[in-house]
C-alpha cells in the first residue's frame, strides 16, 4: 500500500523498543483512535477526558486482563498528528504489548507502517517536510552535535529560514511582476528593491548549500580504515584512538587478521575507524582473507589512516601494497617515533611523527583525524543545517534558479526571464517543504522511518 | 421546439462574442439589446488591448472571435507596449474611433447568419425542468432558448454617481436592468456590488496641445488580427500631460463630495485603474499622476481624459481640470462619473462559465466582476462558445492555464476569491512565458477550426507564418559555418567575432550581440522571406529557447499534480484532516483537478496532501471515473 491511502483509518504501534522493559507506549491514531481505547479499556468512562491520563485495566476483546496502565487521549486537529490520537503506556512486557496491540488491531485499527504518524503530522499540516525529516534524523543520531542540529530542524529552525528566503524571492516576483505589468502606468523600470531582495536570496541559498557536507557528515559520519605493513602498531594507534583496549596487541607480526571497527564521536562527527591486517604477501590463508578485508576496507573508507615504522620510513614496499586501494585521502602516521635515530629515514611531507604508546597519542591522533574529515564542520547555535540530500538538491535548484535570475537582469534581459527563474526558484522551495512533493518522493521518505513514528 | 438554440443578453463585448461564436456554430442564436446602436459601444476609454489585454485580444482572434478585427478596422492609432521587453509580455494597444467600432460591429453581426437581433432589456430568466430557458423582456415578450448567455456589464441594478447627482442606469442614457438581479437571486446566485468609474471628455479644439506631449503610434503599425493584411499608415496623436499639486489640493478639499468617500457608493472599485481621489489619497507622496489625452475618433469633437476617473461634482471637476496643464481653458462635454452595479460571484460557475446551480445559465463579461473589454469578450467567446457545445449535448470546451490568458482569467475568476473588479495581469499566468503574442496561433488556432469557428482556408493562411518561422529555425540550425580561413575573415571583417570552431547560424544568433540584421551581412539568404515582425519573433525565439523548454519542463513536473482529477461529486464531508473551510469551499467549486482545488482561497498545501490521497484511493476503489 502507498502512504496516500491512509486518513481514513486508524493505525497502531509499539513507539518504544520491542522487548522487555520497565514500560512500554503504544500509540494509536486515526478517527476512530477513542473507540478503540474504548474497547481495550472498558472501565474507563466515556467519553475520554482530553489530554487527561487515567490509570486504568486493558482487556482483549473477551474481557481478559492483558495489564494495568495509563491512557490519554489527545483530540484531533491539536494533537502531534492532527488526528485523535490515544497514548498507552504499559509495563514493558513483550507478551503483554503483544496482546494490547492484537486488541487493538481487533478493535479496529491497523498495524502503523514505519514513518506513518510523522507522515500523518505532515499531511495534516502540523509539521512541514523538512520538520518530518528532522524527527527521522533526530532518533538515528548517534552524536550529541547531531542530535542537535536536527532538534533544531525539528523545532522550525530551517523553516524559518526557507520561509525568509521564500519571502524574499516572492518580493523580487512582484517587483519584476510590478516592472511588466505596469510599465504603462509607472514607466520601465526595475525596483531595485527586488534586486536586493533576490541578491539576499541567492546568498542564503549558498550559505545554506554550503552546510549540507556538514550534515551529511553529522547524520551519516563516515569511516576511517587504518593501514599499514604488519607490526606497524595500527592496533595500537586504533586503541590510542577509541581510548580503550579493544584490539589486541602483540609485538607478532599479522596479529590482527580481521577487521575490527569502533565509532568515536569527533567534532559531533560519528567516526567509524577500522583496525586492518598488515599488508604483506603471504601464505598464511587466514591472513590473507584479512589482508583482502583490508583492501576492501580502504576501497570504502572516506580516508586511510596509514601506518609505518618511522625508523623504516615510507618504502617502495608500502608503495606497492598500497596500490588499488581507493582514492580516499591519506593521512600518514609516523609510529614508534620513541625508536627513530637521527639517522632514521627522512619523514615523508604531511607526515605525523608519534608514539602510539605515550599517553597524549590518542588525542593527537584524533586532532589529525578530525582535522581530515571535519574541519568544515560546525554547530553552532546560529546556523541551521540541512539534513538530507534531497534537502541539498533542492536548495542547490533554488540558489541555481536566483543565479540565473540575477545573471538575466545583469544581462539586461527583459524581466520576464528572471522572473521565470524566480518561480523555479520558488518551486524548488515549494517541493522542499513538501507543498508539491510528489508522491513517490513521499513514499520512499517515510520508508526510512521507524515504525511507531 | 423552442425559437432559438442560444439566447445572449446584451450586446457588449460580450455579448456580441457570444452571439457571434454561438450562430458561427450553427446555433440559431438571439442576441437581446436594450438598444441595437449600443452593440460594441466602448462605455469607457476607446481603446483595445493593453498590457494582457493585447494578449487576450489575439486570443479571441485565433480563436476566431470579432474583436481584432473590428479594433483593426477602427483603430486610429496602434501601438506595442512593453515592445522593448520578449514577446511574452508584448501588449498591443489601439486607439479606436469609438463610434466606428459600434457601428463595424453592429454590421458585423447583422451579417451573421442563424443570428437575430432583438430588441428589449431582459426582465426575468424562465426556467424550466431544472434549466435555464430563456426570458422574458420588460414589454412582456417571450424568449425561449436551449441555453441563455447574460453578458449584462454593468447594467445589473446600474447606479450613476456625479457628486452628490445620482440616476439609474448602465451608461449615460441607457436604463439599468433591475429584474434580471432579481431573477439571478432568484436562481440561488450570490450577487455583490462593485463600482468602476470614468473621466471627463473635452472638447478637442478646447484644448491647448502646446502644453502636452505628443504620442505617435507605431510605424507601421501592427495589427490585432491574423487576418488583417494592412493597416493605413495614417495613424492619429495622442497627448500626455500630467495632474498637478494644485489639481490635487483642490481633489482632497472636496473628497467629501466624492461619493465614493462619502460612502455613497458601497460597491468595491478596482485597485488598479483607480479613480483620481484614489490615487491622489493612497500615492499622497506623488505630485503628479500622467494622463492621457485619447481621442474618440477621426471625426469626433470628444477628447477621453485617461487617467481622470472621478465621480465629483462637475464643478470641482471643472476646478481640477484649470488647473492641469493644456487643459485650462478645455471644454467638458460630459463630466466623469461612477458607476455602481450589482455582479456575481463567480466562484458559483464552472469553467464552461455555465452557473453550477442553474444549468443552462452562462454569464460572461463584467456581470462576472471582470473590468475590461478584452476580459469581457474573451469571457464572450467561450460563453457562446459553451452555450452552443451545451445545447448539442457537447462536453464543454476548458483551455488549461498554460495555453491561455483566457483560461487563467476563468480559472481565476472560478476558483479565487473577488474582492475587486478582476483585471487580467501576466503575472496572473504562472507560464507566461509560454503564453507570448507570438506563439498565440499556433495554441488556439488548431481549437478555433475544430469548434469550427476558423475555417480551412484562414487556419492553413494564418499558419503559413508559422511553418516560415519553424522553416527558419530548421535552416538555422543546418546553416554549419566551419573556421576556415575565407569564413574567418568573413566573421572578422562582418561581424568582428574571431570564429574559433565550427558553429551554426542558430547557435551564432544566440550570442549576446548578434542580431538577425548582424548575420544577415554574413548570409541574407536565410531570413529572406521573412517579415520584420517574423524576425524579431525568430530572433527572441532562438534567444531564449532555453527558456521555453525550462518552463515546458516546470510545466511536466507539475502535471501529475496539477491534472491529478477529482472525480465530479466527490466528497469532501467526513474527510479527517480537512478544515470545515476546505470542506465548504470545495464542495461549493468542485474542483476538477488538485491544481485547481490548490488555487481556491484557504485550501492549504496539508489539505490539498489529504485530498491527493484521498482522491488516489477513491481511483483505486473502482470509484467514479475522473470527471
Amino acid at each position: 500500500m502507498r502512504p496516500s491511502d491512509a486518513h481514513l483509518d486508524t493505525i497502531v504501534a509499539l513507539a518504544t523498543p520491542a522487548g522487555r522493559s520497565a514500560l512500554a507506549l503504544v500509540r494509536l491514531s486515526g478517527p476512530g483512535a477513542e473507540s478503540v481505547l474504548a474497547a481495550l479499556a472498558p472501565r474507563l468512562p466515556a467519553p475520554a477526558r482530553p489530554r487527561e491520563p487515567r490509570l486504568t485495566q486493558f482487556c482483549d476483546g473477551q474481557g481478559a486482563a492483558i495489564d494495568t496502565g495509563v491512557a490519554t487521549f489527545f483530540p484531533g486537529p491539536g494533537s502531534a498528528t492532527g488526528e485523535d490520537v490515544v497514548e498507552i503506556s504499559v509495563h514493558g512486557s513483550p507478551v503483554a504489548v503483544e496482546r494490547l496491540l492484537a486488541a487493538a488491531v481487533a478493535a479496529g485499527a491497523r498495524p502503523a507502517r514505519p514513518g506513518e504518524f510523522t507522515e500523518r503530522a505532515f499531511r495534516s499540516g502540523k509539521i512541514d517536510l523538512v520538520r518530518a525529516e528532522a524527527v527521522r534524523d533526530l532518533i538515528e543520531a548517534r552524536t550529541p552535535a547531531a542530535a542537535l542540529v536536527s532538534a533544531r530542524r525539528l523545532a522550525g529552525g530551517l523553516s524559518q529560514r526557507i520561509e525568509s528566503v521564500r519571502l524574499d524571492l516572492l518580493g523580487a516576483c512582484v517587483a519584476l511582476c510590478a516592472a511588466i505589468d505596469f510599465s504603462e502606468d509607472v514607466g520601465e523600470v526595475i525596483p531595485p528593491a527586488g534586486l536586493a531582495s533576490l541578491r539576499r536570496a541567492r546568498a542564503a541559498l549558498a550559505q545554506l548549500a554550503a552546510t549540507a557536507e556538514t550534515g551529511r557528515l553529522l547524520a551519516h559520519g563516515c569511516r576511517v580504515a587504518i593501514l599499514g605493513r604488519p607490526n606497524a602498531g595500527k592496533s595500537t594507534l586504533f586503541n590510542a584512538l577509541i581510548g580503550s583496549e579493544r584490539a589486541i596487541v602483540t609485538e607478532i607480526p599479522g596479529t590482527t587478521r580481521d577487521t575490527l571497527e569502533a565509532t568515536v564521536d569527533l567534532r559531533g562527527v560519528p567516526v567509524t575507524l577500522v583496525d586492518t591486517a598488515g599488508l604483506r604477501d603471504t601464505q598464511d590463508v587466514v591472513e590473507a582473507i584479512g589482508v583482502v578485508r583490508a583492501r576492501e576496507e580502504a576501497a570504502r573508507a572516506d580516508a586511510i589512516l596509514y601506518v609505518f615504522d618511522a625508523s623504516e620510513g615510507v618504502s617502495a614496499e608500502d608503495e606497492r601494497q598500497l596500490t588499488g586501494t581507493g582514492t580516499a585521502p591519506r593521512l600518514l602516521v609516523a609510529n614508534k617515533a620513541d625508536r627513530a635515530l637521527g639517522d632514521g629515514a627522512p619523514l615523508p611531507a604531511g607526515a605525523t611523527l608519534l608514539c602510539g604508546l605515550s599517553p597524549d597519542a590518542g588525542q593527537k591522533l584524533r586532532q589529525i583525524v578530525s582535522d581530515a574529515i571535519a574541519s568544515g564542520v560546525s554547530t553552532e547555535a546560529t546556523s541551521e543545517v540541512l539534513g538530507s540530500l534531497r534537502q541539498r538538491d533542492l536548495v542547490l535548484r533554488a540558489g541555481a534558479a536566483a543565479e540565473a535570475a540575477i545573471n538575466a537582469l545583469d544581462e539586461g534581459d527583459s524581466p520576464e526571464y528572471a522572473a521565470a527563474h524566480c518561480a523555479e526558484a520558488l518551486d524548488a522551495l515549494a517541493d522542499l517543504v513538501g507543498e508539491t512533493t510528489s508522491e513517490d518522493v513521499l513514499a520512499r521518505l517515510f520508508e526510512t522511518f521507524c515504525i511507531g513514528k | 421546439m423552442t425559437q432559438f438554440d442560444v439566447l445572449i443578453i446584451g450586446g457588449g463585448h460580450a455579448g456580441l462574442e457570444a452571439a457571434h461564436a454561438a450562430a458561427r456554430m450553427g446555433r440559431r442564436t438571439a442576441l437581446l439589446t436594450g438598444s441595437r446602436p449600443a452593440i460594441g459601444r466602448m462605455s469607457c476609454n476607446p481603446a483595445i488591448g493593453g498590457l494582457a489585454k493585447g494578449q487576450l485580444v489575439r486570443e479571441i482572434d485565433a480563436l476566431g472571435g470579432l474583436m481584432g478585427g473590428l479594433a483593426d478596422a477602427a483603430g486610429i492609432q496602434f501601438r506595442i507596449l512593453n515592445r522593448s521587453r520578449g514577446p511574452a509580455v508584448w501588449g498591443p494597444r489601439a486607439q479606436c474611433d469609438r463610434a466606428l467600432y459600434a457601428r463595424l460591429a453592429g454590421e458585423r453581426l447583422a451579417r451573421t447568419e442563424n443570428l437575430t437581433v432583438l430588441e428589449g432589456m431582459a426582465e426575468d430568466l424562465v426556467e424550466n425542468g431544472g434549466r435555464v430557458r430563456g426570458a422574458v423582456t420588460a414589454a412582456g415578450r417571450r424568449i425561449e432558448a436551449g441555453a441563455v448567455v447574460v453578458t449584462a456589464g454593468t447594467f445589473l441594478n446600474g447606479l450613476m454617481h456625479t457628486g452628490e447627482k445620482k440616476t439609474e442606469g448602465g451608461r449615460v442614457g441607457e436604463h439599468a436592468a433591475k429584474g434580471l438581479s432579481r431573477a439571478l437571486a432568484g436562481l440561488g446566485l450570490a450577487l455583490g456590488r462593485f463600482k468602476t468609474g470614468t473621466p471627463p471628455r473635452l472638447h478637442r479644439d478646447t484644448i491647448d496641445y502646446a502644453a502636452c506631449t505628443p504620442q505617435e503610434g507605431d510605424k507601421p503599425p501592427v495589427p490585432f488580427s491574423f487576418r488583417t493584411k494592412r493597416l493605413p499608415e495614417r495613424q492619429a496623436l495622442c497627448w500626455l500631460t500630467a495632474t498637478t499639486a494644485r489639481a490635487h489640493a483642490l481633489i482632497r478639499e472636496n473628497l467629501h463630495r466624492s461619493p465614493m468617500y462619502s460612502g455613497q457608493i458601497e460597491g468595491v472599485g478596482p485597485r488598479y485603474c483607480p479613480s483620481v481621489e484614489d490615487k491622489v489619497v493612497r500615492f499622497a507622496d506623488k505630485d503628479k499622476h500622467t494622463l492621457f489625452l485619447e481621442p474618440d475618433g477621426w471625426d469626433s469633437e470628444e477628447i477621453y481624459v485617461n487617467g481622470l476617473s472621478t465621480s465629483l461634482p462637475e464643478d470641482v471637476q471643472r476646478a481640477v481640470l484649470a488647473e492641469i496643464p493644456g487643459l485650462a481653458h478645455a471644454r467638458m462635454i460630459r463630466p466623469g462619473y461612477a458607476v455602481e452595479y450589482d455582479f456575481v460571484f463567480p466562484h458559483q460557475l464552472r469553467l464552461s462559465l455555465e452557473a453550477l446551480q442553474a444549468p443552462g445559465l452562462f454569464l460572461a463579461g463584467q456581470i462576472n466582476g471582470t473590468s475590461g473589454y478584452e476580459e469581457a469578450a474573451a469571457q464572450g467567446i467561450l460563453a457562446g462558445v459553451n452555450a452552443a457545445l451545451s445545447v448539442a449535448g457537447q462536453a464543454p470546451f476548458v483551455l488549461e492555464r498554460s495555453e491561455a490568458y483566457a483560461a487563467v482569467m476563468i480559472d481565476d475568476l472560478t476558483k479565487k476569491g473577488l474582492e475587486e473588479p478582476y483585471r487580467l495581469f501576466t503575472s496572473r499566468a504562472e507560464y507566461r512565458l509560454l503564453l507570448g503574442v507570438d506563439t498565440v496561433l499556433p495554441r488556439l488556432l488548431p481549437h478555433g477550426r475544430r469548434l469550427g469557428l476558423i475555417s480551412d482556408g484562414e487556419y492553413s493562411e494564418a499558419m503559413r507564418s508559422e511553418s516560415r518561422l519553424r522553416k527558419a529555425e530548421r535552416t538555422l540550425r543546418e546553416r554549419i559555418f566551419n573556421p576556415s580561413l575565407a569564413t574567418r575573415s568573413v566573421f572578422r571583417e562582418r561581424l568582428g567575432i574571431e570564429l574559433e570552431a565550427q558553429t551554426n547560424a542558430y547557435k551564432l544568433l544566440q550570442r549576446k550581440g548578434l542580431t538577425i540584421g548582424r548575420l544577415e551581412a554574413v548570409d541574407p539568404s536565410m531570413f529572406a522571406n521573412l517579415d520584420r515582425e517574423e524576425r524579431s519573433i525568430l530572433e527572441t525565439r532562438v534567444r531564449y529557447e532555453g527558456y521555453i523548454r525550462r518552463e515546458r519542463k516546470r510545466l511536466e513536473l507539475l502535471k501529475p499534480f496539477e491534472s491529478r482529477p477529482i472525480p465530479e461529486g466527490f466528497h469532501y464531508v467526513g474527510i479527517s484532516g480537512l478544515s470545515h473551510e476546505v470542506i465548504e469551499q470545495c464542495s461549493r467549486r468542485k474542483p476538477r483537478t488538485v491544481g485547481e482545488a490548490s488555487r481556491i482561497p484557504g485550501v492549504t498545501p496539508a489539505a490539498i496532501a489529504i485530498i491527493s490521497a484521498h482522491v488516489a484511493r477513491a481511483g483505486r476503489s473502482g470509484g467514479p471515473p475522473p470527471a
